[in-house]
C-alpha cells in the first residue's frame, strides 16, 4: 500500500492527500513542499523530530492552517479552500483542547450537535461512543478537570469518532501520558482504528511507538518528507542517513570502512554486528570499550582507531578486550546526511 | 474565533470612539471664534495663542510635574507590595480599591482628608492623589513582572550569598525594570489626563491642564479647550514613546 | 518566607486604605457638620443631621433616580461596545495587536476634556448625551478587561469546535461566550459602578435636571459653598457603589 511512486489510480481510494503543500512561519519553512496520501482505511504515522512541522501539517489537513502552496484532497475532492467545519476530519489535539466549561458528555455531543443533530440524538450518540472507549455514565458527566489524564484523553478521541469522521488526525496522543497508560492508550487507538475502518494520521517523535504499528510511515524533517514506506523496510533498508540514524542506533560509515567499493555512505545495525562472526561481509579488529547492561539485552560500545560502534547483543567480553567484529548484514545508503 | 460581522461592527465602533477626538483635534485648526470647521481655510492661531497663554502653557507644566511626581511615589510602592511574598486576595482587594470607586467620590474622599491634614490645595495633596489613583496600576504591571523565573533567580543569588539589597539592585531590578518603566508610563498617563479627581484636589496654585480646560467648558468652551487636546495627545504620545523605547532598552537579554 | 518581605506591602497598603476608606470617614464625617453660616464652608466641630435631611426630597430623590439608572445603562452599553471591540482586537497578534490596543485605549489618553468638547458637538444635549459620554469614558477599560479575557482563552479549542463542525457563530455562541462570562460579569460590575458615579458625562452634556449624585456633589461643594450636603451626596454615592459591590457573587477579586 505505500503511495510514494505509485500514481493514484481512482481517488476515493485515498482518504486525504497532500501535493506540494508549503506553509512559513515568518523566516522558517514550517512545511516545505510536502506530499503525501493516506489510502483509505489506513493506518499512517508520522514521525519525526521537534520543530519538523508534523504538527503543521495536521492543521493544514484539517483546515486551521492555509497553505501558502499546495493542495489538500480530501476523498478525492479539493479541500484546499475549503473551512475547517466543511471538511468532516476528527482531530485530537496535542493538548486535547477538551471544553473545560463543558462535562465529558457535552464534549462529545458538541460535535453532532453543531452539525444539527437533536438533542436526545446527540446525547445517546455521545453516550454511546464513550461507552466504546471506556468512559462509563457516572465519569461521563464531570468536567475535564475532574477526569485522569487517561480519561481525559479517551473523551477526546470519543469526540473526534463520534461526529463519524473520513479522516482521524492525532498529535502526539501519548507524549503526555505515563509510560503504563501509552501502551494501553495505543492499544485503544489500534482496536478502534480496526473497529471503524476511519483512516488513522498520527504525529509522533518516538521512533519506537511509530515503528511498532501502521501502515506506512512518513520520516520528516526541517519541513520536508524524508522519506516513507513501510517501517520493516525504513528501519532495515532507509534510503537516506538521516532515516537511518533516527529510527534507531545505527552504525553510519564510510563504504571503504565496511570494504565495499565506491564512495557511498553504509548503515550496520547494532543487532548485525557480530564479535567473531561466521560469514560476514567484512571483519575489523574492535576493543571493547563500554558495557551497558539493559535486562533483556547488553549494549557495547566497540573502539576501532577514531571510530566507535554499537553492537547490542546477550553477551560480550569484558571491558579492554581486543576483538574481530564484524557484520553479515551491511546496507548502502542513497543519500547523504540529514536534508 | 467569531463571525465576521461581529468584527466589523467592533471595528466600527473603534473608529467611533475615536472621532470625537479627531473633530476636536481637526476643530483646533479653526481660523476663526465660530470655530468653523477647518475644511476651506486652516490657521494655527489657536495653537500659537495657547502657547503664547501663561495660564495654559502654566497649568500644561504642572500637569506634567505632577505626573511625573506621582509616577515617582506610585511606581516604587507598586513594586514593593508586588515582590512582597504573600498573595493574600484581601489584600489585592484594597490595594485595587482605588481603581474601584468611582472618581468623584475618590476626588471628595480626598479633598476632605487633605482638608483635615491642612494640605488642601498643595502640592502634596495633589501628587498624593494621582500617586492612589496610579497605584493599583503600578501593582498589577509590576506583579505581572514578577513570574516565577525571578523567584528562582532570587532564590539563587541568595543561595550564592549575595544580601537582600544586594539581590534586589542586581536581580530583581534589572528583571522588573521594563515592567516598572511600564508602569511610570501607565501612573504618568493616568495621572496627566486625569480630570475628575483634579477639579476636586487642586487649589488655584497647583491648577493642571484638564482643570483650566474643565473651567473653560463649563463656562466658554473656546477653541483653546481643543489646542489643550492637541498639547495632551502631543504629551501622551511622547511619553507613551519614550516608554517603550526606555522599557525596550531595559529588558534584559 | 510569608513573614520576610510581608512588610513590603505595608506603605502601599496603607495608602490604599487611608485614601479609600479614610477618605469615606472622612466624608462622612464631613456631612455630619451644621452648615456654614455666612461665607463659611461649614460649622467646624459641630454635628448636625441638616445635611442628611434634605436628601429626602423630591429633589434628591430624582438625582438618585438618574444615578442608578445611568449606572445600569453606562455598565450594559460599555460592556456591550467593550465585547464587540475586544472580538475585533482579542485575534490579532504582533503589531496589528498592539495597534489595535493603541486606537482602543487613545480616547482616553488624550485630553479627556478635548474630546468631550467634540462629543458636546457631537451629540444632543439631554440624558442620552449624557450616558453615550459616560459610555465613551468607560468602554476602552471595558475592551482591555474583555481582550485579556479573550485572549486567555486556550486557542486551540475554537480550533477544535470549528474541527467538530461549528461555524464562526457557534464558536462565538458555544465557546467563546462561556468563557468569557467571568469577564463580561466584572465588566458589568465595574462599569455599574463607575457610571453610578457618572460626573463628566451628564455634567456636560446632561440637561440641568438630569444631575447625577456625582455632578449635585460638585454643584454643592463649588458652586453652592455647601460642604456638609455635598458630603452627604458623596457618601450616598459611596453607599450605593457599596451595594453593587455587594451584590455580586465575588466579594474580594484576586
Amino acid at each position: 500500500m505505500p503511495t510514494a511512486g505509485n500514481a493514484p489510480s481512482c481517488a476515493p481510494a485515498e482518504a486525504v492527500r497532500l501535493e506540494g503543500v508549503s506553509f512559513r512561519h515568518g523566516a522558517v519553512r514550517a512545511v516545505d513542499g510536502v506530499s503525501l496520501g493516506v489510502p483509505s482505511g489506513a493506518f499512517v504515522t508520522i514521525l519525526g523530530p521537534s520543530g519538523c512541522g508534523k504538527s503543521t501539517l495536521l492543521g493544514i489537513i484539517a483546515g486551521h492552517i492555509a497553505p501558502a502552496a499546495g493542495r489538500v484532497v480530501l476523498a478525492g475532492a479539493d479541500a484546499t479552500r475549503l473551512s475547517p467545519e466543511a471538511r468532516g476530519i476528527g482531530m485530537v489535539f496535542q493538548n486535547l483542547a477538551l471544553f473545560p466549561h463543558l462535562s465529558a458528555i457535552d464534549n462529545v455531543a458538541f460535535g453532532p450537535r453543531a452539525r444539527g443533530a437533536g438533542g436526545a440524538e446527540a446525547l445517546s450518540r455521545a453516550r454511546a461512543m464513550l461507552a466504546r472507549v471506556g468512559i462509563g455514565d457516572g465519569e461521563a458527566a464531570r468536567r475535564p478537570d475532574g477526569l485522569s489524564g487517561g480519561q481525559r484523553q479517551r473523551v477526546a478521541l470519543a469526540r473526534a469518532l463520534v461526529t463519524r469522521p473520513a479522516a482521524l488526525l492525532l498529535d502526539e496522543p501519548l507524549s503526555s501520558l505515563d509510560t503504563h497508560l501509552r501502551s494501553q492508550m495505543l492499544e485503544l487507538v489500534l482496536r478502534l482504528h480496526g473497529e471503524t475502518g476511519i483512516a488513522t494520521l498520527m504525529v509522533t517523535h518516538d521512533p519506537a511507538e511509530a515503528m511498532a504499528h501502521g501502515d506506512i510511515l512518513v520520516v520528516m524533517n526541517r519541513g520536508k518528507v524524508v522519506e516513507s514506506g513501510p517501517p520493516r523496510r525504513l528501519y532495515d533498508s532507509p534510503r537516506s542517513e538521516f532515516t537511518a540514524g533516527f529510527l534507531g542506533p545505527a552504525n553510519i560509515v564510510d563504504a571503504a570502512v565496511a570494504g565495499l567499493p565506491g564512495s557511498g555512505r553504509v548503515l550496520v545495525r547494532p543487532e548485525h554486528l557480530e564479535i567473531n562472526p561466521s560469514g560476514a561481509s567484512f571483519t575489523r579488529p574492535m576493543v571493547v570499550a563500554r558495557l551497558e547492561y539493559h535486562g533483556h539485552e547488553m549494549l557495547a560500545t566497540l573502539a576501532d582507531g577514531p571510530l566507535r560502534w554499537v553492537a547490542r547483543g546477550r553477551g560480550f567480553p569484558p571491558v579492554g578486550t581486543a576483538v574481530v567484529a564484524g557484520a553479515s548484514r551491511v546496507h548502502l545508503l542513497e543519500t547523504g546526511g540529514p536534508p | 474565533m467569531s463571525p465576521a460581522w461581529t468584527r466589523a461592527l467592533g471595528w466600527l465602533l473603534v473608529w467611533a470612539l475615536l472621532v470625537p477626538v479627531a473633530h476636536s483635534v481637526w476643530v483646533s485648526f479653526s481660523p476663526d471664534m465660530l470655530l468653523t470647521p477647518p475644511v476651506a481655510a486652516w490657521s494655527l492661531r489657536w495653537h500659537i495663542e495657547f502657547m503664547g497663554d501663561p495660564q495654559w502653557t502654566r497649568a500644561l507644566g504642572r500637569s506634567l510635574l505632577a505626573a511625573v511626581l506621582a509616577a515617582g511615589v506610585a511606581v516604587p510602592l507598586g513594586a514593593m507590595a508586588a515582590l512582597a511574598p504573600a498573595r493574600n486576595g484581601a489584600a489585592m482587594a484594597v490595594l485595587l480599591a482605588p481603581a474601584c470607586v468611582p472618581a468623584a467620590a475618590l476626588g471628595l474622599g480626598l479633598l476632605v482628608s487633605a482638608h483635615a491634614a491642612g494640605l488642601a490645595g498643595t502640592w502634596a495633596a495633589l501628587v498624593l492623589a494621582h500617586a492612589l489613583m496610579g497605584l493599583p496600576v503600578a501593582v498589577l504591571l509590576a506583579r505581572l513582572g514578577c513570574a516565577a523565573e525571578l523567584e528562582l533567580l532570587r532564590s539563587a543569588a541568595r543561595g550564592l550569598g549575595a544580601g537582600p539589597w544586594e539581590t534586589a539592585r542586581r536581580v530583581t531590578l534589572p528583571l522588573l525594570a521594563p515592567w516598572l518603566w511600564a508602569a511610570a508610563g501607565a501612573v504618568f498617563l493616568i495621572s496627566f489626563n486625569d480630570a475628575v479627581v483634579a477639579v476636586f484636589v487642586c487649589g488655584p496654585d497647583t491648577e493642571t491642564l484638564p482643570v483650566v480646560a474643565w473651567r473653560q467648558l463649563r463656562h466658554a468652551a473656546g477653541p483653546l479647550v481643543a489646542v489643550a487636546g492637541v498639547a495632551s495627545l502631543a504629551c501622551a504620545g511622547g511619553v507613551a514613546g519614550l516608554v517603550m523605547m526606555i522599557g525596550g532598552r531595559a529588558t534584559p537579554e | 518566607m510569608t513573614g520576610r518581605g510581608a512588610w513590603l506591602l505595608v506603605p502601599a497598603l496603607l495608602a490604599c486604605a487611608l485614601g479609600t476608606a479614610g477618605g469615606a470617614a472622612l466624608t462622612l464625617r464631613m456631612s455630619l457638620h451644621a452648615p456654614g453660616t455666612g461665607a463659611g464652608l461649614y460649622e467646624p466641630g459641630s454635628w448636625s443631621l441638616a445635611s442628611w435631611a434634605v436628601l429626602a426630597d423630591a429633589h434628591h430623590g430624582r438625582i438618585i433616580a438618574t444615578t442608578v439608572v445611568t449606572g445600569l445603562a453606562v455598565a450594559a452599553l460599555s460592556t456591550a461596545a467593550g465585547y464587540l471591540m475586544a472580538l475585533a482586537a482579542a485575534p490579532l497578534s504582533g503589531w496589528r495587536f498592539a495597534l489595535a490596543m493603541g486606537l482602543i485605549l487613545a480616547p482616553r489618553l488624550c485630553g479627556v476634556l478635548a474630546a468631550l468638547f467634540g462629543l458636546q458637538r457631537l451629540l444632543p444635549r439631554g440624558w442620552p448625551g449624557g450616558v453615550l459620554a459616560e459610555t465613551w469614558l468607560v468602554a476602552p477599560y471595558a475592551a482591555l478587561v474583555l481582550v485579556v479575557a479573550m485572549r486567555g482563552i486556550d486557542p486551540a479549542l475554537a480550533a477544535a469546535a470549528r474541527g467538530l463542525g461549528a461555524g464562526p457563530w457557534l464558536v462565538l455562541a458555544r465557546v467563546v461566550w462561556p468563557l468569557s462570562l467571568p469577564a463580561v460579569a466584572l465588566c458589568l460590575q465595574l462599569g455599574w459602578v463607575w457610571g453610578l458615579g457618572a460626573f463628566l458625562g451628564p455634567l456636560f452634556l446632561g440637561g440641568p435636571d438630569q444631575a447625577t449624585l456625582a455632578v449635585e456633589m460638585q454643584r454643592e461643594l463649588f458652586d453652592l459653598g455647601r460642604w456638609p450636603r455635598a458630603a452627604a451626596d458623596g457618601v450616598v454615592l459611596s453607599l450605593l457603589c457599596l451595594m453593587a459591590f455587594a451584590a455580586s457573587p465575588r466579594g474580594a477579586r484576586a
